[in-house]
């Protein structure tokens, strides 16, 4: 047995770039008709999506689950992840912390809550990790530049991808962004685009760029790589419980990619026989609303979401009115014996202030979005009180803070009597204050 | 003119990144142009109904002038003889 990451000499030739990547074919994910371009989301014979395809059988011979000494992040895991060691960036991302949340569970009524903190990663989100993998795609291809469309979050994370591979990077964005999202990309090198337009402007925009260029846009043409990175947050999960998968685990849905790589993560490492018993995980996808064309097609029992012209939501990671990857998350959805939800605006902010309350954690509304939906699964009983759940967070609250402007407090005279006066006011005494008579020293009345 | 834009995998199998063709009436008709240009096989796979059902794309997305014919008259939709009609595979970004 060798460790994950380390080079396997019976990696069947052909299959992978090097030995020491997991062995992969990229395969249309209908037809089963192995992939003839390498720079292509799409099978070129039925336009179906391309899958990264791992031979299970191979690892699950030749690679033991991560040893104690190799270090966290998702190279960790690189015994399932279809990039030679040649190739991968260095970019430490993921390793980031499952935390159980007993304060959150209690005012969930739940017993056995625990939070994928993704808020801590390089960029302040769980995109690097799908970043990672496509920009090292990018560079095992020899690509001169790379891009992506975004909302916001993989922006950023492209921009830092972009400044570590030293390629020139093109991020595609609707001008409408909040100021943080627009910034940082152009703060870490990247040429930004601003297209006057919702996200689905501009991901039709990016497709037709990134194909004419020969550029590699890592939620475009390297998406199928782009999603192997996605799905490193279910191994971390699944170690970090002890090599076990949870009972339901509630993702925000944007495209319903991640919450299809978490099921592929899932289902690998059961297939290697890296878990300590197989168990099923229910999957909850949730939705802003304003923007919940895969949650609404889970209810009206379609098979595909119908888009939404406009999405008008305060999560605008979410923002994505035809969500490439919906009818596989309906299915994943469905077939776990999950649900879909969409909470409203005002249940996302007291989400995001439980949340922060309770756990010392800021989450951006796509976080809220996922808490509220814990809530209210937890109200009506869906969710049982022992079971084992996993709330993804995927993004800082510190990138979205324009949303919060209705709960920003009033600017209070710099004296203590104005303070003092505002505890009073709010009856906030968390203590007992400090009587006069007992201080030292002099006191003069106010 | 209409001008057809093709990407991905559709351009692979055009081997065109673009198209113009002296043309008005729907996006149905259109596809018939198209299917007598690059074949049969590319309007089948473009509206197959095993890929999205009810005779609309559902591998493929389709926008004249930049608007996504699901929120249009779908198949129906009308192209005009100046129309701009981009063919986009569904899987991707997000």
């Amino acid at each position: 047995m060798v460790q994950s990451g380390a080079p396997s000499a019976s990696f069947p030739e052909g299959l992978a770039d090097d030995v020491s990547s997991a062995p992969f074919a990229l395969r249309c994910s209908r037809c089963r008709r192995t992939a003839t371009h390498t720079l292509s989301a799409a099978c070129s014979e039925d336009f179906a999506p391309l899958e990264v395809q791992l031979d299970l059988d191979v690892i699950a011979a030749e690679c033991a689950r991560p040893g104690v000494a190799a270090p966290r992040g998702i190279w960790r895991y690189g015994a399932l992840l279809p990039i030679a060691t040649t190739a991968r960036l260095p970019w430490h991302v993921g390793g980031t912390p499952l935390r159980r949340a007993k304060r959150l569970g209690k005012a969930l009524g739940l017993r056995d809550v625990w939070v994928k903190d993704d808020t801590v990663n390089p960029t302040g989100s769980f995109k690097d990790r799908p970043t990672a993998i496509a920009v090292s795609r990018a560079q095992a291809l020899g690509l001169s530049s790379i891009g992506c469309a975004s909302t916001g979050n993989l922006a950023a994370a492209t921009a830092a991808a972009g400044a570590i591979a030293q390629l020139p990077t093109y991020v595609l964005v609707p001008s409408h962004l909040g100021l943080a999202k627009l910034a940082a990309p152009r703060a870490l090198g990247a040429r930004v685009i601003a297209i006057d337009g919702t996200y689905d402007h501009v991901n039709r925009i990016a497709n037709l760029l990134a194909d004419r260029r020969g550029w590699g846009f890592v939620n475009i043409n390297l998406r199928p790589f782009y999603t192997e990175g996605s799905k490193t947050l279910a191994f971390e999960v699944a170690e970090d419980l002890g090599w076990q998968t949870p009972d339901r685990i509630i993702l925000p849905l944007g495209s319903g990619a991640l919450l299809c790589a978490v099921a592929k993560g899932f289902s690998e490492v059961d297939a290697v026989g890296w878990l300590e018993e197989s168990r099923p995980t229910r999957f909850v996808g949730s939705q802003p609303v304003g923007c919940a064309p895969i949650v609404d097609a889970f209810a009206s029992g379609a098979e595909a979401p119908s888009p939404v012209r406009n999405p008008t939501t305060i999560a605008e990671s979410l923002a994505i009115g035809d969500p490439a990857s919906g009818r596989e998350a309906l299915a994943v959805i469905r077939g776990s014996g999950g649900s879909a939800d969409a909470p409203s605006t005002d249940d996302v902010l007291e989400a995001i202030a439980l949340l922060g309350s309770t756990e010392g954690i800021f989450v951006e509304p796509a976080g809220g979005t996922v808490v509220a939906t814990a809530k209210r699964l937890a109200a009506t009983g869906v969710i049982d009180p022992d079971e084992k759940v996993v709330l993804a967070l995927t993004g800082s609250g510190l990138k979205t803070p324009g949303v919060l402007h209705a709960v920003s407090a009033p600017a209070v005279a710099p004296n203590l009597r104005a303070v003092e006066g505002i505890l009073l006011a709010n009856g906030w005494s968390g203590s007992t204050p400090i009587p006069p008579s007992t201080t030292q020293g002099r006191t003069t009345a106010w | 003119m209409v001008t057809v834009y093709f990407t991905s995998a559709i351009r692979q199998r055009t081997g065109d990144y673009e198209t113009t063709i002296d043309y008005a009436g729907d996006v149905q008709g259109l596809l018939r142009l198209l299917a007598n240009r690059y074949g049969p096989q590319l309007a089948e796979a473009l509206t197959s109904p095993q890929s999205g059902g009810g005779g609309l794309p559902g591998y493929v997305n389709i926008y004249v002038d930049g608007t996504d014919i699901r929120h249009l008259q779908a198949l129906a939709t009308p192209v005009g003889a100046d129309a701009t009609v981009d063919l986009v595979p569904a899987v991707s970004g997000g």
